[in-house]
């Protein structure tokens, strides 16, 4: 845990100026930096030539983190990223990122797979309702990595469409052969809610910056019948495609998407078959 | 150059017309024969040059290549287009090539385009690329047009072709197009209603009067006075072709006013939200809709279910086939057409809905509508005895689901049949057996007298039995023990009284004890 505390600071002072998914590509920082820092940089800087950072790290048990001055934030706060993570139904995951010093910064999450950016506000707050996609869940938020348990993801089934590129996604699922625009039609128009899965109702689809993922209760109120879900596209992605349908095993697809231009006329590609139908268990 | 020809592999006639590639010199490996021409293409082991004695195969071991058409032979890539339903190609095809990938230890990526057209890149542990595989999903037509036109490498269909597409492609390609056809898996129409529309069988007639447009009211189907709204494929798919070539009367037209559907599945949920809907779809399809019992008068229902497809109990089977053209494939393209009959293709077929082809077990327990059956057909013709002497042999034992049929009054065997039966004698000679006894056991309809029906099923009973025997050559025939028996019409399996039902009861099952 140690390697969190510094490594963050010492990123604070390279201020690598590269966010989201090219983090991962980021420019080298200086050399005398260049040991202590890890491969999945904490904080990526949306701006070069930030001052530099001194960072915290709540569940940190480091000894002593480097030896900065102490620095304050605009409103008087301390700086210094504060991360907490904690989940609730339906199989959530809740983040909450707080660093008054570091307000519009990009913080890379990564989670079984998916890769997505946040950006923090003017105060250098974020938080995140993220869908879990593994139990027990670990997630590496700008490289600090927490694990939670997360046991009521055992009674959903949930599919994801992650991305980067310039395309426009959106996730439809047709619950029990719902017809286009009709009830039971879950899409980025109409994306049902937390509650109704809870209760058993129908499912709901979270929205997020290059990541969408539909939720549909195991045991739901209705019993019977399929979900079947499709993928609007236009534009260039890569994407990768998770489909959790029994706990234990989630299938991951990579692919490369090349629909039609998003300024053209051409109508969207239309993909039916990106995942497999889900089916409602019979009592 | 005499020589060289003879060592020619096959000659190509593309329908097309040779595609002028670049020049090539293929000289023997003595140097004695030489043949120039363009490359048409290399498949990794084979040369096609367009030459002046017409487009030729020249195998790469036996010459050399000179000049600026030559192909590197290391960097070969198989490359494969599939073309045709897609059913098969959006749903099977990609689940299969993971697999494959998976089994061949390749890097699997894939890239979709603007038209939906998949492209699956299998790269080797090093980086290279082994094979390229487009997936091009459309319907059944366009698959045999493709064929026809020399457009792809492996046409996907939903039922085999029509006379005249048959007769165009022969001709275009110098070779019966059914000897270049395979099953890869099995589906069945099926008809659908919602969940909430309480009936539950159909009568095989009942289903051609509907789309002929002579039944329009649920009264007629002892429902409601409410008009029945149907829906069927699309016009261009295999399904409704097979559908009208098998269900409607000769020479029979569909009614007006018909919903049609692209996908199966979207015709299933259509079907599934109006109550009044009653369509055709398939078994792997019916998603949120109903399947309907086919139903014979005398109150015998056939559910399509993966035991029924397999024996084609349930008569509307459907399969999925793969074509390919009168040329050599790559070899990794043919591997992966092999690698469909393997164990791991068979999960990938049951896991996506569809049926293998894989013999199962059923075992007794599991008959008992069957003996119920049996029993209420019993009556003048078949008495108590003969169905004690039928209990007695079923007990202990399994049916097998390769079954075989027969037309009217024949013994000879027709091509679905012949197909059971190479499976059947694959898993003798693969040891399935060893040690166990297979019983063939014969019956018929119920047409004309009851001895003379035992007697047919008798024959027909040791006619499979001597063609499966012949068909495992590579077998060690006394690890298995062989028995017939005939029951002639006593265990009827649908209603002799309609013709379909007496052809689905003209069969020799196979059991195992």
């Amino acid at each position: 845990m140690s390697r969190f505390t510094t490594s963050l600071a010492l990123l604070g002072l390279a201020a690598i100026a590269v966010a989201g998914w090219q983090a991962r590509h980021a420019p080298e920082p200086p050399a005398e930096l260049r040991a202590d820092i890890p491969s999945d940089p904490i904080f990526a800087a949306a701006l070069p030539g930030l001052p530099p950072l001194p960072a915290r790290v709540t569940r940190s048990n480091a000894p002593e983190p480097l030896r900065l001055p102490p620095q304050m934030g605009r409103f008087g706060l301390s700086c210094g990223a504060d991360v907490t993570a904690r989940a609730e139904a339906p199989a959530i995951i809740i983040l909450e990122i707080n660093d008054a010093c570091a307000p519009g910064r990009s913080v890379l999450i990564s989670h079984a797979g998916i890769e997505l950016t946040l950006e923090t506000n003017a105060l250098g707050q974020s938080v995140v309702h993220l869908p879990a996609l593994s139990d027990p869940a670990r997630i590496s938020v700008g490289g600090q990595v927490f694990q939670l348990a997360v046991p009521d993801l055992a009674d959903y089934q949930r599919v994801a469409v992650n991305w980067r590129g310039d395309a426009e996604i959106s996730l439809s699922a047709f619950e029990r052969g719902a017809a286009s625009g009709m009830p039971g039609h879950i899409s980025p128009s109409a994306p049902g809610s937390h509650r109704d899965a809870v209760l058993g109702e129908g499912g709901f689809l979270s929205l997020l910056d290059g990541l969408q993922v539909y939720t549909f209760p195991r045991d739901p109120v209705e019993a019977g019948g399929q979900v079947r879900l499709a993928l609007s596209l236009c534009g260039t992605a890569e994407a990768t495609t998770i489909t959790i349908r029994d706990a234990a095993a989630a299938e991951h697809t990579e692919l490369e998407l090349a629909g039609p231009g998003c300024r053209t006329a051409a109508p969207h590609l239309w993909l039916q078959n990106l995942f497999p139908d889900l089916r409602i268990a019979e009592r | 150059m005499r020589s060289l020809l003879r060592a020619v592999a096959a000659t190509i006639c593309l329908s097309t017309g040779a595609v002028f590639g670049q020049d090539v010199t293929l000289t023997s490996i003595d140097g004695g024969i030489e043949l120039a021409g363009s490359l048409i293409a290399f498949d990794g082991e084979f040369y096609r040059v367009s030459s002046i004695y017409g487009p030729l195969t020249v195998s790469a071991e036996g010459v050399r290549c000179d000049g600026p058409g030559c192909p590197n032979l290391e960097a070969f890539v198989a490359e494969a287009r599939f073309t045709g339903a897609a059913v098969i190609a959006d749903r099977l095809l990609p689940e299969l090539i993971e697999t494959f990938a998976l089994d061949q230890g390749f890097d699997l990526s894939r890239r979709i385009d603007a038209e939906g057209v998949t492209t699956f890149t299998m790269a080797r542990a090093d980086g290279s690329v082994a094979a390229r595989f487009s997936v091009a999903p459309g319907t059944t037509d366009d698959a045999f047009l493709a064929l026809l036109n020399d457009e792809t490498d492996v046409a996907l269909t939903l039922r085999e072709p029509l006379s005249l597409e048959e007769r165009a492609v022969d001709a275009a390609g110098g070779q019966d197009l059914s000897q270049r056809a395979r099953v890869i898996a099995l589906d069945a129409l099926v008809a659908v209603t919602a969940r909430s529309n309480p009936l539950s069988q159909i009568a095989p007639e009942s289903l051609a009067a509907l789309f002929a447009g002579e039944i329009t009211n649920w009264a007629d189907l002892g429902g409601p006075d409410a008009p029945i709204e149907l829906h069927f494929p699309a016009a261009s798919s295999g399904l409704a072709q097979a559908f009208e070539s098998r269900v409607l009367p000769d020479g029979g037209t569909l009614a007006a006013g018909i919903t049609r559907h692209d996908d199966p599945r979207d015709l299933s949920d259509a079907v599934s939200r109006d109550p009044l809907a009653l369509g055709v779809a398939t078994l792997s399809a019916v998603g949120n809709a109903r399947a309907l019992a086919l139903a014979g008068p005398c109150g015998f229902a056939i559910e399509a279910t993966p035991q029924t497809v397999k024996s084609e109990d349930y008569p509307l089977t459907a399969p999925l086939f793969v074509y390919t053209p009168n040329r050599r494939l790559p070899r990794l393209v043919r591997e992966f057409l092999g690698f469909f009959e393997t164990g791991m293709a068979e999960r990938v077929i049951r896991r996506t809905g569809f049926v293998s082809q894989a013999i199962i077990r059923t075992p007794i327990n599991a008959q008992g509508v069957r003996l119920a059956n049996a029993i209420q057909a019993a009556g003048e013709e078949t008495d108590l005895a003969d169905l004690q002497r039928l209990a007695a042999l079923m007990t202990g034992t399994a049916r097998l689901s390769p079954t075989i049929r027969f037309s009217d009054g024949s013994s000879s065997f027709d091509t679905p049949s012949l197909s059971a039966i190479s499976r059947l004698a694959l898993a003798i000679e693969d040891g399935e057996f060893d040690g166990r006894t297979l019983v063939f056991v014969g019956f018929s309809d119920a047409a004309g007298s009851a001895a003379a029906n035992l007697n047919l099923s008798r024959n027909r009973a040791d006619s499979v039995r001597r063609a499966v025997m012949a068909a495992a050559l590579a077998a060690d025939l006394g690890a298995v023990s062989f028995r017939t028996a005939g029951f002639g019409e006593a265990l009827p399996i649908a209603c002799d009284t309609d013709d379909w039902g007496a052809a689905i009861n003209r069969r020799v099952e196979i059991w195992l004890e």
